[in-house]
């Protein structure tokens, strides 16, 4: 029950002098043309001050959503803004969980604590049989992404990793696909040991602090989501300029958005209903615009047959050394 | 000196403003200096107290070995500005962990490689990290200080601090540039008042200068000096240069009164002398004539003799008086036959006889043989006057020396006597009228003789002393004019 009374209040505040109506506005106009403006205007209008009644479910608790930094979640403006549109679609109180790792998230997840969360694709290959694909977003019009691996900019050499020989590498997140698996893979597949290859390794617990870190000379090389990569350099964060794609990894699984068993059938049929939906919506396509993906899709287990196959081979081969 | 001719309206001003330059100077490197060694202290104390303040998140993170955390600890917040401060972290085998500048200090690096990358700052951070404990060390405008990390009691590593100095030398060029301007103003201000003040204390000055020149110009009667009432060194200068002028008043006053009355006294001594001398053969002339009277009253004058005695007397008595009245009025008479060899052995032949009565032994010396254009009379007078009291002074059967002779056309007279001196109170007296150390004669001869040489334009000397008395006489034969 927590937020409840709050989130009435938001409601009604938010239909008159919220950011979300301004934003909204702003970014109708900047998008359509003349002569839709002013019923497009009196339609978002009309939304906006649409007070929905607060049909606060009080026999449910609050609906708990992880979210791991497979996005930018340090926009927290963004958070509320979206919490505020699912809350207004589901006509239930969620919250928005955030953790230091994608392993806190994970083992949050597993446990129950959490009825959604948004996570890489690794831990989702890791423990399939608890977890359930909810939702895949789709960035560039398909479910998938890359891993970058990346440098500085000064360094205008490097092409791949076994060229990073003694170099201080940087790893985004032990649960990332795209932050850590993938150079473990492709290292070990040259019978290179990762642990020894390097001068020395460390976790940086965000992509974009990894792009931080190769950006400034914390570390030689990082591996990265290429997602973040491509949506800061959309936003002209000029730590993007310090750095340089040395590599890009073939496409995989796009972070998905999944439940668990424990999460009950019908929320998990509203949300995906609501994710799905979003891009048909104007709020909808507005949120999805922030987060630089098109849409949701249903998806498949398939989609992430690759990365499951880079974990079963790490698996098999942990004891090797260079 | 030059700068001691200055005037005081420009030594005023001048002593001011370098007094409060001096001060000002000494005030800003005092405050200064002040300022720079308590700043010191406040940024080692700063310094210090960023360590502490990290160093708990900083010993977790280098447990855990979490170089990103160490770094976004370090980095503080995402902000537009470079960072002030410099932070790495060393491992205990003094190799960089991590560092808010990892272009400089990149994880990894040991600082055996810090001569290669030759900044102070390396060679700082090396020498720091060569004191294994909390240390402060000032380098090139920058302070290092180091923070051991302790894990329970065990040193894992440490931090350096290394903090921009700069800021107190721009800090201090900025104070003095400041200063350079207020001493401007106060210079600005100062001038004008110190200027008036010089003024006023060099008016009196002033004033006493010209009132002291005026003394000598103006006779002192007319001048008046105003006196300033003030009790400082000038005032009682002035007080005194005031006291001093009255008594400069009075005493010339004194002067002309103690001047006019020796003139008076003079001519007083004068006339009565005159009249005494005029009185004295008065009194027995009066006498002499009323005897006569009485003596030549009787027909056949019986008491002729006693008749002629009596007008022997008068006789007598008017030609002293005649003497003295003649002596007074000194006269030259120019047509006056010039002097000659034989004129000058006449006054010998004259005075020979006195000499003889008291056995003197008179030395007698003519070498004038020329006819020089000096009337006779004047000069057998100075001489009979000379050799009179030459004679007269001198015991029986001493010696009187007499020389004459001519020398660069001049007449030279010398009369030696080798009688007592006349001591130094006469000498002071010798030649005014009726001033005789005799009991004999009239005081006049000297007198005469005095009066004689002048008119002749001449010079007379004496010298006593040692029983040996001279009187020398210098007579210039040339023209004279008319009297």
């Amino acid at each position: 029950m927590q937020g409840g009374l709050e989130n009435f209040r938001h409601r009604w505040v938010g239909g008159l002098t919220d950011f979300n109506s301004i934003a909204l506005l702003t970014w109708l106009l900047q998008r359509l043309l003349a002569k839709f403006t002013l019923a497009v205007v009196f339609v978002v209008l009309f939304l906006s001050f649409n007070p929905v009644k607060a049909e606060l479910d009080s026999t449910n608790p609050v609906i708990r959503i992880g979210i791991t930094p497979v996005i930018l979640f340090q926009k927290s403006q963004f958070l509320q803004k979206w919490k505020l549109y699912l809350e207004t679609q589901l006509k239930h109180s969620i919250e928005f969980v955030q953790q230091d790792s994608y392993g806190k998230i994970t083992t949050l997840l597993l446990r129950g604590e959490l009825d959604f969360a948004w996570i890489c694709g690794y831990p989702y290959v890791q423990h399939q049989a608890q977890l359930e694909l909810l939702a895949v977003p789709l960035y560039e019009g398909k479910p998938l992404y890359h891993s970058y691996l990346i440098v500085s900019s000064r360094d205008t050499k490097t092409g791949s990793f076994h060229e990073l020989k003694d170099k201080v590498f940087a790893y985004s997140d032990p649960d990332s696909n795209s932050g850590y698996l993938y150079a473990q893979y492709r290292l070990k597949k040259a019978k290179l040991n990762p642990t020894l290859f390097f001068k020395k390794t460390f976790y940086t617990w965000q992509h974009k602090n990894t792009i931080e870190a190769v950006a400034v000379g914390l570390a030689d090389a990082g591996i990265i989501d290429s997602y973040i990569w491509e949506t800061m350099k959309r936003q002209k964060d000029p730590l993007i300029a310090k750095t340089r794609i040395a590599e890009k990894s073939k496409k995989f699984g796009f972070p998905p958005i999944v439940s668990t068993k424990y999460t009950p059938a019908h929320l998990k049929r509203k949300l995906q209903s609501i994710l799905l939906a979003m891009s048909s919506n104007i709020q909808g396509k507005y949120l999805l615009h922030q987060l630089n993906i098109d849409g949701f899709t249903k998806g498949n287990h398939d989609l992430y047959d690759d990365i499951l196959q880079m974990h079963l081979f790490i698996k098999a081969n942990n004891h090797v050394s260079s | 000196m030059f700068l001691r001719d200055l005037s005081f309206r420009v030594k005023l001003p001048l002593c001011m403003i370098t007094a409060s330059i001096i001060t000002a100077i000494v005030a800003i490197i005092t405050v200064s200096s002040q300022y720079y060694a308590s700043s010191k202290n406040s940024h080692i104390k700063h310094n210090q107290e960023l360590g502490n303040l990290m160093h708990n998140m900083l010993a977790r993170s280098l447990n855990h070995d979490d170089v990103w955390h160490a770094y976004s600890l370090l980095r503080g917040r995402v902000s537009a500005l470079t960072p002030k401060h410099t932070l790495v972290v060393f491992n205990n085998q003094q190799t960089v962990f991590a560092s808010n500048r990892p272009n400089l200090f990149p994880t990894g690096m040991h600082i055996s490689n810090f001569d290669t990358t030759s900044t102070s700052l390396h060679i700082g951070l090396k020498e720091i990290l060569g004191i294994q404990k909390s240390h402060n060390l000032f380098l090139d405008h920058k302070l290092l200080s180091s923070v051991p990390l302790q894990s329970d009691d065990i040193v894992i590593g440490y931090l350096v601090i290394v903090e921009s100095y700069t800021l107190l030398t721009e800090l201090l060029h900025r104070i003095s540039q400041q200063a350079f301007f207020a001493i401007l103003i106060t210079i600005g201000i100062l001038t004008p008042i110190a200027w008036v003040w010089g003024k006023n204390i060099v008016r009196p000055l002033l004033n006493l200068e010209s009132c002291i020149l005026r003394i000598g110009k103006e006779p002192l009667r007319n001048i008046e000096c105003l006196v300033p009432d003030d009790r400082d060194e000038i005032g009682r200068l002035s007080t005194h240069f005031h006291n001093m002028l009255i008594d400069l008043k009075k005493t010339a006053e004194l002067e002309k009164q103690i001047i006019r009355s020796d003139r008076i006294a003079a001519v007083g001594t004068l006339a009565a002398g005159v009249a005494h001398e005029i009185n004295n053969p008065l009194a027995g002339m009066i006498v002499s004539v009323d005897n006569f009277k009485q003596y030549c009253n009787s027909p056949d004058c019986t008491q002729r003799q006693d008749a002629h005695a009596a007008v022997d007397l008068v006789e007598r008595g008017l030609a002293q008086i005649r003497q003295t009245v003649s002596a007074l009025l000194v006269n030259v008479n120019i047509n006056d036959k010039p002097v000659s060899h034989k004129a000058i052995e006449d006054v010998h032949k004259l005075v020979l006889a006195k000499s003889n009565t008291k056995a003197i032994d008179f030395e007698w010396e003519n070498e004038f043989h020329d006819n020089i254009a000096i009337p006779s009379t004047p000069i057998r007078q100075i001489l009979i006057n000379l050799l009179l009291n030459a004679i007269h002074a001198t015991e029986k059967q001493g010696k009187v020396a007499c020389h004459i002779r001519t020398e660069k056309g001049n007449l030279l007279l010398s009369v030696k006597n080798n009688g007592k001196s006349i001591d130094e109170k006469h000498m002071e007296h010798l030649f005014e009228p009726f001033f005789s150390n005799s009991s004999v004669g009239s005081g006049l001869g000297l007198w005469v003789t005095y009066q004689l040489v002048k008119n002749l334009k001449g010079n007379i000397e004496v010298q006593s002393g040692h029983k040996m008395t001279i009187f020398d006489v210098v007579i210039p034969a040339t023209d004279r004019g008319t009297k």
